[in-house]
């Protein structure tokens, strides 16, 4: 009987440390991607631009402070006029950092393909214009998230690429 | 009957044995408390993290723009006059200036600083001839300008564009390490006189530096207003000895310190949304089309 009791409290304590083991293990692999993509794990697809956009900037944490701008301004940085879209959002920063979010449902094909080049030339611009002045951006600028699917474009300027892509469906 | 040695051996175990029994029950008591603990603790900073991503990134806030503003204008109101009391921004004379002015007639020439207002103040009829990191003996001969054509030009090439009436010009962050200011003035007297030449029926108006947060000094120990504030006498001569106008709108920013408030820009020096659309209000109050 003594013997019994013992050996339940053994089996009992190994099954506990089992068992806690088992769910540190599972809270830290959900930690990293819970804290920034949990609410957007959604299929991008069935998002507008502009969603997709508020999950960027929800779903990542900037340095800078992230402001949308209107469509008229969007043409003036990027000169995508409002015909070449149906939904469009962009977040700027004030300069401080390179962050910057565009995402684009196109038209069509053609017009998709030109707001990519635009999303690329900007990008290109702002390498020149950091690489002097603050180099530490060139970071996030040589290796952007810009993703193409289906007609809708996808830009993300941030110091967590792995969450974009987490958010983008990557 | 046992030998002594069995019984030693006996009471080894048995020792053993109470020594095991406890650990296991020490062992027990420790993962109820710990998953005890975490259930609970681990709730609450579930609930602190959302709290910091909701008010990290809420921006646009109203509470955020009703302080930054409010802030803004005491500091005018106590540089009008002494007896002011606490006001709301609706009062401030330069408050929502800009909402009627689209700047279609106007070009803004500077640095980084500029280059952010032309992203935030929501004009896309203004021209910004700006580039990060554009200092004053650069600004004639760096072609940083893309021109309505899609070539890349200087700061004149895109004055000449247009018949500009209205042109601010803003220098001097990136100078006030300069060990020898006095040529910051002789090269903002050319670029003046170049404008002057290109836009033959514009008003200039040179704008002081604006000032800086603690924040910035982390940047550069040169950035300090007691300098900023010194560099704006150099600022001043070159629209003296231009006879250019002079805008100070640095003490529009200033806050009960002297120094940019730490929330209007996140490394010291250049501004967030509110306090670019604070700048554009400023300018279309003192210089209205």
């Amino acid at each position: 009987m003594k013997e019994n009791f013992k050996r339940l409290i053994c089996v009992f304590s190994a099954a506990l440390i089992a068992a806690v083991l088992v769910s540190c293990g599972s809270d830290e692999s959900d930690e990293s991607s819970q804290s920034n993509a949990e609410q957007t794990q959604t299929d991008v697809t069935a998002l507008t631009a502009e969603e997709v956009a508020d999950n960027l900037f929800n779903g990542i944490e900037y340095t800078d402070e992230l402001n949308t701008i209107s469509n008229e301004m969007i043409e003036k940085l990027y000169g995508i006029s409002e015909d070449k879209y149906t939904s469009a959002r962009v977040y700027v920063g004030g300069v401080s950092t390179a962050e910057e979010i565009a995402c684009f449902d196109a038209a069509d094909e053609t017009a998709a393909q030109e707001i990519k080049q635009a999303c690329e030339d900007r990008i290109s611009d702002q390498i020149a214009a950091v690489e002097d002045y603050n180099p530490d951006e060139l970071v996030k600028l040589n290796n952007p998230v810009l993703v193409t699917s289906g007609n809708s474009v996808y830009m993300c300027l941030s110091n967590d690429n792995d969450a974009a892509k987490d958010i983008l469906g990557q | 009957m046992q030998t002594e040695g069995e019984r030693k051996r006996d009471k080894r175990i048995r020792v053993q044995e109470i020594v095991v029994t406890v650990i296991c029950l020490a062992l027990i008591v420790f993962v109820f408390t710990w998953l005890i603990t975490v259930a609970v603790s681990g709730r609450k900073h579930g609930l602190a993290a959302n709290a910091d991503i909701s008010s990290s990134q809420s921006d646009n806030s109203s509470a955020e723009l009703e302080d930054g503003l409010s802030s803004d204008i005491n500091e005018e109101e106590s540089s009008q006059s002494e007896d002011s009391q606490t006001t709301d921004e609706s009062e401030a004379p330069y408050a929502g200036a800009a909402d009627d002015d689209d700047f279609s007639d106007a070009c803004f020439i500077g640095d980084s600083r500029t280059v952010g207002l032309g992203m935030n103040c929501d004009k896309p009829d203004a021209d910004f001839y700006a580039s990060q990191g554009l200092s004053i003996n650069k600004a004639l001969t760096d072609e940083i300008v893309t021109l309505d054509d899609g070539s890349t030009g200087t700061v004149i090439d895109g004055v000449s564009q247009k018949d500009y009436k209205r042109i601010f010009i803003m220098f001097g962050i990136n100078e006030i390490g300069w060990p020898y200011p006095d040529n910051f003035v002789d090269y903002y007297i050319e670029l003046v006189e170049e404008i002057e030449q290109a836009a033959p029926n514009a008003t200039i108006y040179i704008q002081s530096v604006l000032p800086v947060s603690d924040t910035a000094v982390e940047t550069n120990e040169v950035f300090t207003n007691e300098n900023v504030d010194a560099f704006n006498e150099y600022v001043k001569q070159a629209a003296d000895e231009t006879d250019t106008v002079y805008l100070d709108i640095n003490q529009y920013f200033k806050d009960e310190d002297g120094s940019l408030p730490e929330d209007a820009a996140t490394d010291g020096i250049h501004f967030t949304r509110d306090y670019y659309l604070l700048w554009i209000d400023i300018l279309a109050y003192l210089a209205p089309s």
